[in-house]
């Protein structure tokens, strides 16, 4: 703005010379016309004295009176041509000034037009300068927008990261809790499905045991018709048996009467015989008497004999027949008790295999709804799974995409970091560029006065550059301040969770150890399981605070032999070293100047990831070296082509990488393989780069899928 | 085998591990008289009533309110009737720089709380095993540490 006045100022200064050369042109102009009629005036005077002179030669003559006049006028035009002289002079001195002042007005319009291209030249430099500070200004805005955009966008990308962060977290744990959730689902279904078996199987139990039972029922339903059928007969029999019986006891009776009058014939005959045989006797004597009579009658008397032993006979089977009727009915009777007996206890059982029926009918009916419910209730959760495994599949899509755009943001974020390095050294080119602007300033504030001020302003700029500037280092000191501090909430944060970590080790140890025997073996499986996850969020926290003890302890650089500390690091690898029968190379050395125990870790992660990545089929071969080189020998733009640097090589026979992971192996939670098969944290390659940073060094990975991985590390000597 | 009565304090503001620490003497073929307090005030106000009957040893957690452990053994060590008992650290934490520092402070061991019940009865036994040998001068750097590993302890 101060810019564009002054060349306002100097536009309208340029408009006021040109105006005053101008009025100047118009003066001489002037002049010149005033000039022209001086000397059109002084010929008139030079004609009129001429007439004059006539006038008073005439006049001499004419009046002698008038000679003192003529003397007088004499000394009058004596004046006069003395002033006309002078008027002359003045003419000469006037055309001389006017050809001085026609000089002047050719030197001031080359002046004019000098100042003209001058105040071009100036307006142009001011517009060159205008333009160039508005481009500063520009510049200067877009870098602060840049800025704030950058600082905005790392902000968002940082909340945005650890949204990310906490969403995979959640969808991590909503995940996990799918999978449990899935797992407990598969569980209730495989369970449901067990019970849907086993009811499908007790159903087909029950509806064979109910098939059965209707056979059985329907068998007990033919057995209680032929039961009751006979029942009906026996009862029939048994009305029939009364009868038999009742006429049996009334023919009874009747033979009771019959044989009581036997017994009363038979008595009647034996007192008849008596009397007959008295007779007999008699009628013997009679026979004796009578001779004739006796014969006969003695046959008549045998005859009877055989009909009374006949009778009796009859009596005696009839008697037996009676009691045989007798014990008969008894017997029939009894039955018939048994019968009637068996016939309640028929009905009782009827109707209680009809009300089982009834129940087994109602039960049949409620496991075919419960079949149907179960059967509903696996479609709802087939569904519910299918759902899940989708929403799984949706989740690990998602989380697959954000991780991709996690890894994508790693690498805005990186290209911005970039980028902002970039824009740093462009500041400092700038602030370069500021200063030599000063410089020219300076140097055109010596060869023109007027720009001093512009010189003065720009100075002012460049202060204000210079401000910003500043205000950019302050504000990068204090991003310094942030990060360490973002260190430090690290350091702290990591060193607080391992206190409530190791309690629930502790307690999930005491639970294994002391309460084993009321788990079931899943319940030990999951109390294994929490203390394996519980280790492993362990290993975790110890690799981040060394990570963050990586960036925050003091560094102390010693020039040391390297042999004693890879020694340090076979020492602790012992036990994986004889494991695998692996060999580690140590060929010569040279000595580095480094801090000493950043190195050793540094080593030590090194050779643990190639004895850890090493082909199962083949034993390890681990081959370190080190040897000083020329920085240009090198040929890496990080590194100085002057300096002298320590080249140190760690190379393995293992299981190698992708050469496209080359880079991605050194962030922080990169993995190239799952957890089941190699454990890790993805943290160790980070420190080792952490590490050779500190270092002042850079280090690069080249590594070729089941051939091996070479770890070249450059550290100033 | 340790024959003797030991008498113990143990300062220590998280209850969970006092728990453990008294579970793990419980379970170990030792007599011993557990005394907890539960901050760095707490335990010099006990100590000062308890000159003349002090423990053969104090366990001593870092990290504890009003007054922490550093303070605590500070303040023990510069004072002349407190100084000769031997006190031993027992802390989550494991920074070497602190290690060091507590070793010049002069703490008599250091014990980093394990994970691992059995790990925590193994470091407390071979704690109070150095102590009942009753050798209280300070041990070399690399023996600060008790690590558990120890043949005797095992």
């Amino acid at each position: 703005m101060a810019k564009r006045k002054k060349a306002d100022e100097l536009d309208i200064a340029n408009r006021e010379l040109a105006f005053q050369n101008e009025e100047k042109e118009k003066r001489a102009a002037e002049l010149l016309i005033a000039n022209k009629e001086l000397v059109f005036q002084n010929e008139e005077k030079e004609k009129r004295a001429a007439e004059l002179l006539i006038a008073n030669r005439e006049l001499v003559f004419q009046d002698e009176e008038k000679g003192k006049r003529a003397a007088e006028l004499v000394i009058a035009n004596k004046e006069l041509i003395f002033q006309d002289e002078e008027k002359e002079k003045r003419a000469a001195e006037l055309i001389i000034a006017n050809k001085e002042l026609l000089f002047q007005d050719e030197e001031k319009e080359k002046r004019a037009a000098e100042l003209v291209i001058a105040n071009r030249e100036l307006v142009f430099q001011d517009e060159e300068k205008e333009k160039r500070a508005a481009e500063l200004v520009i510049a200067n805005k877009e870098l602060v927008f840049q800025d704030d955009e950058k600082e905005k966008r790392a902000a968002e990308l940082l909340i945005a990261n650890r949204e990310l962060v906490f969403q995979n977290d959640e969808k991590e744990k909503r995940a996990a809790e799918l999978i449990i959730a899935n797992r407990e689902l598969a569980f209730q279904n495989e369970e449901k499905e067990k019970r849907a078996a086993e009811l499908s199987i007790a159903n087909k139990e029950l509806a064979y045991q109910n098939k059965e039972k209707e056979k059985r029922a329907a068998e007990l339903s033919i057995a209680n018709k032929e039961l009751a059928f006979q029942n009906d007969q026996k009862e029939k029999r048994a009305e029939e048996l009364v009868v038999a019986n009742e006429e049996l006891a009334y023919q009874n009776q009747v033979k009771e009467k019959r044989a009581a009058e036997l017994v009363i014939a038979n008595e009647e005959l034996a007192f008849q015989n008596d009397e007959k045989e008295k007779r007999a006797a008699e009628l013997n004597i009679a026979n004796i008497e009578l001779a004739y009579q006796s014969d006969e009658k003695e046959k008549r008397a045998a005859e009877l004999g055989i009909a009374n032993k006949e009778l009796a006979f009859q009596n005696e089977e009839k008697e037996k027949r009676a009691a045989e009727l007798s014990i008969a009915n008894k017997e029939l009777a009894f039955q018939n008790k048994e019968k009637e007996k068996r016939a309640a206890e028929l009905i009782i059982a009827n109707k209680e295999l009809a009300f089982q029926n009834a129940q087994k009918e109602k039960r049949a009916e409620e496991l075919v709804i419960a079949n149907k419910e179960l059967a509903y209730q696996n479609e709802v959760k087939e569904r519910r799974a299918a759902e899940l495994i989708i929403a799984n599949e949706e989740l690990a899509f998602q989380n697959h995409e954000k991780e991709k755009r996690a890894a994508e943001l790693n690498i805005a974020n990186i290209e911005l970091a970039y980028q902002n390095d970039e824009k740093e050294k462009r500041a400092a080119e700038l602030s370069i560029a500021n200063k030599e602007l000063a410089y020219q300033n300076t140097e055109k504030e010596k060869r023109a006065a007027e720009k001093e001020k512009r010189a003065a302003e720009l100075i002012i700029a460049n202060e204000e550059l210079a401000f910003q500037n500043d205000e950019k280092e302050k504000r990068a000191a204090e991003l310094i301040i942030a990060n360490k501090e973002l260190m430090a909430f690290t350091y702290v944060s990591s060193h607080d969770l391992q206190e409530p970590l190791r309690k629930i080790q502790t307690f999930a140890d005491r639970i294994s150890a002391k309460e084993s025997q009321n788990l079931t073996d899943r319940g030990k499986e999951y109390f294994h399981r929490i203390q394996e996850s519980a280790k492993r969020m362990q290993t975790l926290i110890e690799d981040l605070l060394a990570f963050s003890r990586v960036n925050t302890a003091e560094r102390i650089f010693v020039n040391t032999d390297l042999s004693p500390i890879i020694d340090e690091v076979k020492a602790e690898l012992k036990d994986t070293i004889e494991e695998k029968h692996a060999v580690i190379e140590a060929l010569e050395l040279c000595p580095a100047n480094v801090i000493r125990f950043q190195f050793r870790q540094l080593l030590y992660n090194l050779i643990a990831n190639a004895l850890k990545f090493s082909d199962p089929h083949i034993p390890p071969r681990i081959t370190i070296t080190s040897k000083d080189v020329k920085g240009s020998a090198i040929g890496n733009n990080k590194l100085s082509s002057e300096k002298e640097y320590c080249h140190i090589t760690i190379e393995d026979n293992g299981i190698g990488f992708e050469p496209e992971f080359n880079d991605r192996i050194f962030e922080v939670f990169q993995k190239l393989h799952d957890k089941e098969q190699y454990a890790g944290t993805g943290i160790g390659l980070a420190i080792v780069k952490k590490i050779v940073e500190n270092h002042n060094g850079i280090i690069t990975a080249t590594g070729e899928l089941g051939k091996g991985a070479k770890f070249d590390i450059y550290i100033p000597a | 085998m340790i024959s003797e009565n030991l008498n113990l304090f143990l300062a220590d503001d998280d209850k969970d591990d006092c728990l453990f620490f008294r579970d793990a003497l419980e379970e170990l073929p030792v007599t011993t008289e557990l005394t907890t307090v539960h901050n760095g005030e707490q335990l010099m106000q006990l100590l000062k009533e308890k000159i003349g009957d002090l423990p053969q040893v104090l366990f001593l957690d870092l990290n504890m309110p009003r007054k922490n452990g550093f303070e605590c053994l500070s303040e023990i060590k510069l004072d002349e009737k407190l100084k000769q008992m031997p006190v031993i650290i027992f802390s989550t934490s494991f920074e070497q720089d602190v290690v060091n520092l507590l070793y010049k402070k002069g703490g008599q061991y250091y014990i980093r709380k394990p994970a691992e019940f059995s790990q925590l009865k193994k470091v407390i036994y071979e704690a109070l095993l150095l102590i009942a040998k009753g050798n209280n001068s300070q041990p070399s750097r690399e023996d600060f540490v008790i690590t558990g590993q120890d043949p005797i302890a095992t």
